[in-house]
């Protein structure tokens, strides 16, 4: 899916987050790295219309998530960082089966389908737990199977390994980069998950400063930042 | 209150969540008339869904503090030691049917009922008053899943001040834990964005 920004700027109060972005991506695996408040959260946040630019046009497999957020959700899923904020239902069947409210799907149909997105990360053993009282990592996986329920063209991560610890990380490293169909962009601090990607963007000041290939970008980032 | 419930096949746990949150409506009610035999009932409903009594008394001992908060301002105030009890005795036998019918009952198909409630023939015109069944329970949910996140921030905030030689008190926790609660709704209505929420 061709992901396009076309002098994409968003500013906040005054102080901007996103400076003319221009660029244009379609490749499966697409990380993005930078430091601290350099922009990457913002645009992984306009792929999906959680944040909207205040000047330019994003399009995302021709949707513009501007102007259709609701189709823009449908064919994107969002990872967040902090799993506890993503858990919308008590039990971890309940929240997978939360996404598809609305579907047109029959009660069975809804369990069903939940169960198999469980089973996919192998945490359907926890079905009737409750969501809250998994561990971090489990969390985590459970967002991912409550996002692919609905079958999402794109998945959008931001920082999906900050809170975890270097197993539970590696876990979610390998389900975003090698078992899942779907083209993902992976915002991360953590350089062994982004040295997985197909290409690295790099911002820095809110402006993309290198894209590449992932280990040219992460040498100069590291040498920049030594 | 939040996701207590655990599988089980007692009756109770059977029962269809919208008959069984009109009992329990109803139940409240009633026990106003007499605490006291309201609690022996409340205990033996606890019995027959647990086969026993020892998670009614496991509930009774969590509602320590609260009781404490009910009956010490009223005796300080002088009210009539037989005014509190009664009072006292009421509020634990809500606290605690409304505990049973959370343990028995999956949110699910209490959310179910809600919308089935709301769509119903005689509460339809509440919907065209613009009430979304869809939105009272997701309502619904999102407050049974907040107190767990609620309790986590009291420990968190618990720790911090212990850990810089603060003993934390309701006082000096209030700030932080509304600052915690602000920054985790903003966190979860993001969330809910994302996921396809319109509310």
């Amino acid at each position: 899916m061709l992901i396009e920004f076309d002098a994409v700027s968003v500013a906040f109060e005054g102080k901007t987050a996103l400076d003319n972005v221009s660029i244009k991506l379609d490749q499966q695996r697409i990380g993005v790295i930078g430091l601290n408040g350099s922009g990457k959260s913002t645009f992984a946040r306009l792929l999906n219309g959680l944040v909207q630019p205040t000047s330019g046009t994003v399009k995302v497999g021709g949707i513009n998530p501007t102007s259709d957020a609701r189709a823009a959700r449908r064919q994107t899923g969002f990872i967040f960082s902090n799993p506890d904020v993503q858990i919308i239902m008590p039990t971890v069947i309940e929240d997978v089966a939360f996404s598809l409210r609305g579907a047109g799907l029959s009660k069975d149909e809804v369990q069903a389908k939940a169960l198999a997105s469980l089973k996919r990360f192998k945490i359907d053993h926890l079905a009737d737990q409750t969501a809250h009282s998994l561990s971090s990592g489990q969390k985590q996986l459970l967002a991912i199977c409550a996002i692919l329920v609905t079958e999402p063209k794109l998945i959008v991560a931001d920082e999906p390994t900050a809170l975890l610890d270097l197993v539970n990380s590696r876990r979610i490293a390998q389900a975003l980069l090698s078992d899942l169909p779907q083209q993902i962009v992976v915002v991360t601090h953590d350089l062994e998950l982004a040295a997985g990607c197909d290409i690295l963007l790099r911002f820095a000041d809110a402006k993309i400063v290198q894209v590449g290939e992932p280990a040219t970008v992460i040498q100069s980032y590291l040498a920049e930042n030594a | 209150m939040t996701a207590l419930f655990g599988p089980n096949t007692s009756p109770i746990h059977l029962a269809a969540p919208g008959p069984k949150l009109l009992a329990l409506i109803v139940l409240i009610l009633a026990v106003s008339w007499s605490p006291l035999a309201g609690l022996a009932l409340t205990a033996a409903l606890y019995a027959l869904a647990f086969k026993g009594l020892t998670r009614f008394f496991n509930q009774l001992w969590a509602l320590k503090l609260l009781i404490a908060l009910i009956t010490i301002p009223q005796l300080l105030f002088g009210t009539p030691w037989t005014t509190v009890f009664d009072s006292t005795l009421r509020i634990t036998d809500a606290m605690l049917l409304a505990t049973l019918f959370s343990l028995t009952t999956k949110t699910q198909a209490l959310l179910d009922s809600i919308e089935g409630a709301l769509n119903s023939k005689p509460l339809r015109p509440l919907t065209r008053l613009g009430l979304k069944p869809e939105t009272v329970s997701l309502a619904f949910a999102m407050t049974m899943n907040a107190i767990p996140m609620i309790m986590k921030f009291v420990g968190q905030i618990k720790e911090a001040q212990s850990a810089r030689g603060l003993k934390p008190t309701p006082v000096r926790m209030t700030i932080p834990l509304l600052v915690a609660s602000l920054k985790y709704s903003d966190e979860f209505a993001e969330a809910l964005t994302a996921r396809g929420v319109e509310v």
